[in-house]
């Protein structure tokens, strides 16, 4: 009997928290920001996300440092390129603090966007720089390269102050192709580029400039659109479909175990039995998403066999992984999943390598029976980081919310069902929405995973046994033929010898008789 | 009378089974232990046995005196276990390479001798870079390879073409370019297998592109400082080409470059997955097209590179500044190599002159070393001879044969790899009817200056009975790559393990060797 009263506080309490939790944070994938900075956790150079092709770019005391020695080889590019998309109005943001040691007035300093590689130069064809001069103070402008390579001025070259000072920079790259630079909270640079700037974005010069830039931070937007399916997996083939889903199994250590689509209660189930480590998951990967499954068998018993062998276990801990950076993994790396929703019989919990991020005792919320092995329905949606988990009885139409959490670095990845060891348990109705905007659906087609096996055609051969490079016979007939002459010649001489001894014998008795 | 024949039946039928026995099984594989009977305990680490059971063949044949037979296992260990016991009967073991040379014999007489027909001596026809590596602490040698191949970078042709990348990775700085294009084009540039896969060997390469061979070999392996103190933890603690290493991987080996669950597969996994397409490159070797003797047809595809040389060669250059300049040395080189130019199209007085640009001799030599250093692993497989044999002439003369031209033709033909000689003519192998990939590893080791590997025959026994070794035993690899954000580390944070693991452990060693 459902608790109104607790299940609609913890509904409540989860969607507040929720609430407060998106409005405190920025979201996350499919909607994707990323920020990137110059300095690892060490301190060190960032090369996760810079490249520096020339090797002589170091970080001091927390600030980027490009000698005054430099030339035009000595840039830094960043590995994550800037993209467009409708559902927001910035591609990238750059900002920190730039100090000049060195900056010739026959030279430039810039920073470059829409640049192609990781090894691009200034005056890329189809790139755009901000400028930084010196024509006695500061001056600041921004240029555009064609695609043959032509330069032209896309915003005037404004006094910016004085070579020697520290500014504060900001600039932005927006999606219509705008780009704008603000100079200690003063727009000095707003140029509308003839052409599109996604791409990298990196720091560059003509030669001899030194500089050191401190904070240095680049916030990247990103809509993350997997290419997957809408799809229902009933496995009323007989047989889950090869195309969208895979399955991966790492023994038991009971029998009978294995994980089949079997009937149950009328229905094609996939069941777990007595399995080990083992996963059915998807063969596309998803950011923004909805999963919802029926368990329509879940063993909450144990049983054994005539012998006292245990052979059903109540159902211990089943897992379902997302985000997964891998499509096939090995036995143990659920436990490196990126993030992993639990289910025991009693409590489910979200957590993986991080702080937990929700731990209901279901059980007690009468979604399915204690006292049998019927299961209930799950749900759970994550849209743009908001990760919410809903169950369900099985007979019931509406789900009802349980918790709900922001995983605030989540990433788009594969999604995968785990038994991490004697789960007995069935799963059917395998439901995935892709729920991201203007979604990358491509049409689900069939294909059995019933592996099919063709006779193995061979031809018996004579085998061939090989001494000294000749070839001989390996069974010798002549020996068997000459064996059993030599025991027939045996048998023959003893018969004989017997038979003239019996008559001796027999002789010498009617002699004495 | 009942009796009697009851009785004559069941001596009829023991007689029968008895001869019945005498006549089944055919004739046993007998090791006569003489003077004249070679035995040979191969260990089949991949090379099949058909060039074995050919060689021995055709070695029977051609002459009278000696016999050779053959036993083989596919675990090391149990192809070893005869060796250096009482009773022991093996004249010839094909095994990895053993650092305890005391029950060898040397095979100096081996490789001065000329083989009837042949212009040069078995020697001559060796790779020179090879044979430093075998030339044992007292300058004799105790063991030849008779298998392994050469490690490189095998990429997929086509995803290089799709991806635009038409200029080979020339060095380590343009391998992270073309993974940065790869990447951008949907593709996973790279693979490896459990425990950084074949990586260690390029860390060999690239370690001794940096340090050069000299020092590798005479300094790192050999435990020995610059005053000749021996063995010092100074070349453990210093910062060469081991850092160095570390570095080239820190800009390639990325959990976005590198096909998740890497870390976790097994080589042939990772093999298969790569002929697939499920990543574009993979350190891998010869072996690659006899190991997925099933995958043939893909094998068309892929190609092993040159080796690239360490970006950070620069450092140890005079005249050569910068990436740009060392890519162009570099193709200059190759051009050389490939005979589109000759060494005079460059050469000035002492120097070589490129674009206008003055290389030292000094550099250039440094450079083309670097650029022809292959990283092999044929000294990963050995031939010795117990020295306590009954039959050391005779495994000397089956030696003497297998590495004659006509012992290399029938190796090559079996096994379509190359071992580091040639033919007495200075030719590589007749490789008709070979795969380009198959072609292509003769080529690269034809052009081999050095091969480097761990297994170096005069290796400080530190490293043989210490346990010391290059890295310490830190999984650099699957630490820079790892997935899970908290099993990350940085190249210093690597490098500060090794050298806590040497802190920790290098009395260890040093007393280990003394036992």
């Amino acid at each position: 009997m459902i608790n109104t009263y607790k299940t609609k506080c913890l509904t409540l309490l989860s969607l507040l928290l929720s609430l407060a939790v998106v409005l405190a944070l920025p979201v996350s994938a499919g909607n994707i920001t990323t920020s990137i900075t110059a300095t690892n956790e060490e301190g060190e150079l960032n090369v996760a996300d810079w490249y520096d092709p020339n090797d002589e770019l170091e970080i001091k005391n927390g600030v980027l440092v490009i000698p005054n020695d430099s030339s035009s080889e000595t840039r830094i590019i960043t590995k994550i390129l800037a993209e467009k998309d409708d559902s927001y109005t910035a591609m990238a943001e750059v900002s920190g603090s730039l100090k000049f040691t060195s900056l010739p007035a026959e030279e430039y300093f810039s920073i470059g966007f829409g640049l192609d590689g990781i090894e691009s130069y200034s005056e890329e064809p189809e790139s755009a720089e901000i400028l930084f001069k010196n024509t006695g103070g500061l001056s600041i402008g921004a240029v555009y390269y064609d695609e043959s390579g032509d330069k032209s001025e896309v915003a005037p070259f404004v006094n910016a102050g004085s070579v020697s000072s520290v500014l504060s920079f900001s600039a932005v790259l927006y999606c219509n192709d705008d780009l704008k630079l603000s100079i200690n909270g003063r727009e000095v640079v707003s140029a509308k580029i003839p052409g599109s700037l996604e791409g990298r974005i990196g720091f560059l010069q003509s030669g001899n400039c030194g500089a050191e830039i401190g904070n240095l931070n680049v916030v990247f937007h990103k809509y993350d659109r997997p290419e997957n399916f809408d799809y229902i997996e009933t496995f009323e083939k007989g047989v889950y479909n090869e195309e969208l889903f895979t399955t991966a199994y790492y023994g038991s250590a009971r029998s009978p175990a294995g994980m089949n689509v079997e009937d149950y209660g009328g229905s094609k189930v996939l069941m777990y039995r007595n399995t080990g480590r083992c996963y059915f998951g998807t063969k596309k990967q998803y950011s923004n998403f909805e999963l919802s499954f029926d368990i329509p068998y879940i063993s909450r018993e144990t049983k054994k066999d005539e012998d006292g062998n245990i052979v059903l276990t109540p159902c211990d801990t089943f897992c379902i992984s997302f985000g997964d950076v891998a499509r096939d993994f090995d036995g143990w790396q659920f436990t490196t999943s990126t993030e992993l929703v639990h289910f025991t019989l009693n409590t489910v919990w979200g957590y993986n390598h991080k702080p937990e991020k929700f731990r209901v005792p279901y059980s007690d919320m009468g979604f399915s029976d204690k006292n049998t092995n019927q299961g209930f329905s799950v749900k759970m949606r994550m849209v743009d980081g908001k990760f919410t988990l809903y169950l369900k009885k099985l007979a019931d139409t509406e789900f009802t919310e349980i918790a709900a959490a922001y995983y605030e670095n989540f990433r788009t990845g594969y999604i995968k069902f785990w038994s991490t060891g004697n789960s007995n348990i069935a799963i059917d109705n395998v439901s995935l929405k892709n729920l991201d905007e203007n979604p990358n659906l491509i049409e689900a087609k069939f294909t059995s995973a019933l592996i099919k096996v063709d006779d193995f055609k061979y031809e018996k051969i004579k085998p061939v046994f090989k001494s000294n490079g000749k070839e001989e016979s390996e069974f010798k007939f002549l020996w068997i033929y000459i064996s059993l002459g030599v025991s027939a010649l045996i048998l023959v001489i003893a018969f004989t010898v017997r038979i003239i001894l019996n008559k001796k014998g027999r002789k010498k008795k009617n002699e004495n008789v | 009378m009942k009796k009697t024949i009851m009785k004559a039946l069941a001596v009829f039928l023991a007689l029968t089974m008895v001869s019945l026995l005498s006549a089944c099984g055919g004739k046993k594989q007998q090791f006569a232990n003489s003077a004249t009977d070679i035995e040979i305990s191969y260990w089949n680490a991949g090379l099949g046995s058909q060039w074995l059971e050919n060689m021995i063949d055709a070695f029977n044949k051609s002459q009278s005196k000696y016999h050779a037979a053959y036993h083989a296992s596919a675990n090391q260990k149990s192809a070893a276990a005869t060796y250096g016991t009482d009773g022991d009967t093996v004249d010839l073991y094909l095994l990895i390479m053993r650092p305890d040379k005391s029950q060898m014999e040397p095979l100096d007489d081996v490789l001065n001798a000329t083989v009837k027909g042949e212009g040069k001596t078995i020697k001559d026809k060796f790779n020179t870079g090879y044979l430093s590596m075998m030339e044992n602490a007292d300058g004799h040698y105790y063991e030849l390879s008779y298998g392994g191949g050469v490690v490189g970078i095998v990429y997929n042709k086509e995803h290089f073409k799709k991806a635009g990348i038409t200029q080979l990775p020339r060095t380590t700085n343009e391998l992270a370019i073309a993974a940065d294009k790869l990447n951008s084009k949907g593709y996973t540039p790279f693979c490896h297998f459990a425990a950084g896969g074949y990586w260690t060997n390029m860390s060999e390469l690239f370690f001794s592109q940096y340090d050069g061979n000299d020092y590798y070999v005479n300094n790192f392996y050999a435990c020995k400082d610059a005053a000749g103190n021996s063995p010092t933890k100074d070349v453990f603690t210093a910062k060469d080409g081991r850092y160095q290493a570390l570095k080239v991987y820190e800009k390639i080996i990325t959990p976005e470059y590198v096909m998740g669950g890497s870390n976790s597969i097994d080589h042939v996994n990772a093999q298969t997955q790569f002929l697939n397409g499920s990543a574009s490159m993979m350190v891998s070797g010869s072996w690659l097209s006899n190991e997925m003797s099933n995958s043939k047809d893909k094998m068309k595809n892929f190609a092993m590179m040159r080796s690239p040389v360490i970006s950070a060669i620069t450092d140890k250059c005079t005249t050569i500044k910068g990436e740009g300049e060392l890519r162009k040395v570099i193709s200059a080189i190759d051009s050389i190599a490939d005979g589109d130019k000759k060494l005079d199209d460059y050469k000035n007085g002492n120097d070589y002159v490129i674009d206008g640009k003055t290389i030292s001799a000094a550099d250039w030599e440094t450079v083309t070393n670097a650029r022809f250093s292959v990283p092999t692993n044929f000294t990963g497989h050995c031939a010795s001879i117990p020295k306590y044999s009954k039959c050391v002439d005779g495994a000397k003369e089956f030696l003497k044969f297998f590495y004659s031209d006509k012992g290399y033709k029938i190796y090559t033909k079996a096994v379509k790899a190359p071992l580091p000689f040639t033919l007495s003519s200075g030719d590589v192998a007749d490789t008709s009817g070979f795969s380009s990939f198959e072609k292509s590893q003769f080529k690269m080791l034809a052009e081999a200056k050095y091969t480097p590997t761990e297994y170096i025959a005069s290796k400080h026994r530190i490293f043989t009975d210490g346990g010391a070794s290059s890295f310490c035993g830190v999984d650099y690899i699957s630490a820079l790559c790892a997935s899970n954000k908290d099993d990350r580390k940085t190249v210093n944070q690597i490098w500060d393990s090794i050298q806590q693991k040497v802190e920790d452990n290098y009395k260890t060693w040093v007393s280990d060797i003394k036992k």
